[in-house]
């Protein structure tokens, strides 16, 4: 179970994109979610995908590995109910 | 009720797999499907996951590079307009050919309307296209071509390779009309050189009406969106995201339809296309050969047995109007077929055809040789009683 309090996400482009991303991420045997793109991100509708932090580098090169480009990674942190959405580098 | 002899394939499919019934009822019934990609609860999220299954499928049987480049609409038509509005302008020189159905011609003279310039390839006697024209016809300012590959009309197949490779040579982008060979003759986007294929879901690859498609091709083609409206993705950005598939599917989608329209790609899978293919030419010929010799008929089309064809025969009968005949067809043998002008007014008008127009037979993978052969006698019969 990914941990709700602290996780990765990625964006995309698309709908279709973040489909395709949770797709292969799954068929390589590791977990995430589709979730709702967070406001801090983008004001707006959306989704992103989510993955266990630890896993977000590997998660970032698999979909790059397939071609699928993202719009930005990002560590999201609750913390005395404030959430924090910070750009992610390796 | 009395049993119908539906050879009209080429306007719907009739008899689609039951498989395809089923994905539609249970799309509805069982209460899964939200709206894709408005939502990360699970109903939005298995709309989303069934039209991305279906992209691969599609870009699977089109040859289409990346399945992103696949997006979904209502019909064929609806896919030309948004093509052909949204990627040609008032200054481009357009080469097409007579052989189009109307959902090409029309939105190419509303582009004439605003100033585009637009130049037809000929046929000859028999349908088939005056491949010399296409190089005769080009200009400088050509910037595409438009042809379907196969005429509704005629069941002629245009050569989309050689086609396609004339565009490569030129630079002009390459757009097929596919709504009468999607499911019938084998389409690969790469090998042919295809920029932009528009096809229907509710003829030859047995989905239901409401479902089509676009698929576009490795080179980038840049769009203005002929409709704009809600993505799922950037709502307080003014303008509609230019990234496909999201650029050429606004608003919902037919999820309900799409699921049945991926049971239609199933049924192609699993039955092959080339079985399919190799069916509907034994059923085409299998018919022309019965009907060639009936006193006063005429035939359309090229029949010679090393032509590539779609399943389509269409005849005039001596003594007979195309809607008398069609008529008679269904009152007395319980045979529907369509009469008259096919929505393509230059094929009419190249082959002499425009005021009596023609019947068209047309057959689909659940037509049989012995439908085939009761069709073949009820002309006959209607061709001597005169």
């Amino acid at each position: 179970m990914i941990d709700r309090k602290h996780y990765g996400i990625i964006a995309f482009p698309t709908s279709q994109a973040a489909a395709a991303a949770e797709a292969i991420v799954l068929d390589a045997g590791r977990e995430c979610r589709l979730i709702p793109m967070p406001e801090q991100i983008s004001a707006g509708c959306g989704l992103v995908l989510q993955t266990h932090l630890d896993e977000l580098n590997a998660v970032r090169l698999l979909l790059s590995e397939r071609s699928i480009s993202n719009d930005g990674c990002y560590e999201v942190r609750f913390e005395n109910r404030k959430k924090s959405v910070e750009g992610w580098h390796d | 009720m009395t049993e119908l002899y539906y050879f009209d394939n080429s306007a719907t499919t009739l008899k689609k797999p039951a498989a395809v019934a089923e994905a539609v009822y249970h799309a509805i019934a069982d209460g899964q499907l939200g709206n894709p990609a408005r939502g990360s609860h699970t109903a939005s999220l298995n709309a989303l996951r069934l039209t991305e299954m279906l992209r691969k499928k599609t870009a699977s049987l089109f040859g289409v590079p990346d399945a992103a480049n696949v997006a979904f609409t209502a019909n064929a038509t609806a896919s030309l307009n948004m093509v052909l509005k949204g990627l040609l302008k008032p200054a481009d020189h357009i080469i097409t050919t007579v052989t189009e159905h109307n959902a090409v011609l029309r939105p190419l003279y509303q582009l004439e309307e605003q100033g585009a310039a637009l130049s037809f390839v000929g046929v000859d006697a028999f349908g088939t296209l005056r491949y010399p024209d296409f190089e005769q016809l080009l200009r400088p300012d050509t910037r595409a071509v438009v042809v379907n590959h196969a005429s509704n009309v005629t069941g002629n197949v245009a050569d989309l390779e050689w086609i396609g490779s004339f565009c490569r040579e030129h630079g002009l982008i390459f757009i097929v009309d596919a709504s009468q060979s999607a499911g019938v003759l084998a389409i690969d986007m790469v090998k042919q050189h295809i920029d932009v294929l528009c096809f229907t879901g509710h003829k030859g690859l047995y989905g239901p009406q409401g479902t089509g498609g676009i698929c576009l091709g490795d080179r980038h083609l840049a769009f203005v969106p002929v409709f704009t409206g809600g993505s799922g993705f950037h709502s307080f950005d003014k303008h509609y995201p230019v990234q496909m598939p999201t650029l050429l599917e606004p608003g919902t989608q037919n999820a309900h339809g799409l699921a049945g329209l991926s049971a239609g790609l199933d049924y192609i899978q699993q039955k092959g296309l080339d079985t399919i293919c190799r069916h509907l030419q034994e059923l085409t010929f299998r018919f022309h050969d019965q009907i060639k010799d009936v006193p006063g008929i005429t035939l359309y089309g090229s029949f010679a047995e090393t032509v590539e064809r779609v399943p389509v025969v269409s005849i005039n009968l001596e003594g007979w109007s195309s809607g008398d005949l069609s008529d008679a067809l269904f009152m007395d043998y319980a045979i529907a077929v369509r009469p008259g002008a096919h929505c393509a007014p230059l094929i009419h008008q190249a082959l002499r055809t425009e005021k009596t127009g023609m019947v068209r037979f047309s057959f689909s993978s659940f037509n049989t040789a012995e439908e085939i052969d009761y069709a073949a006698k009820a002309l006959r019969r209607l061709a001597e009683e005169g």
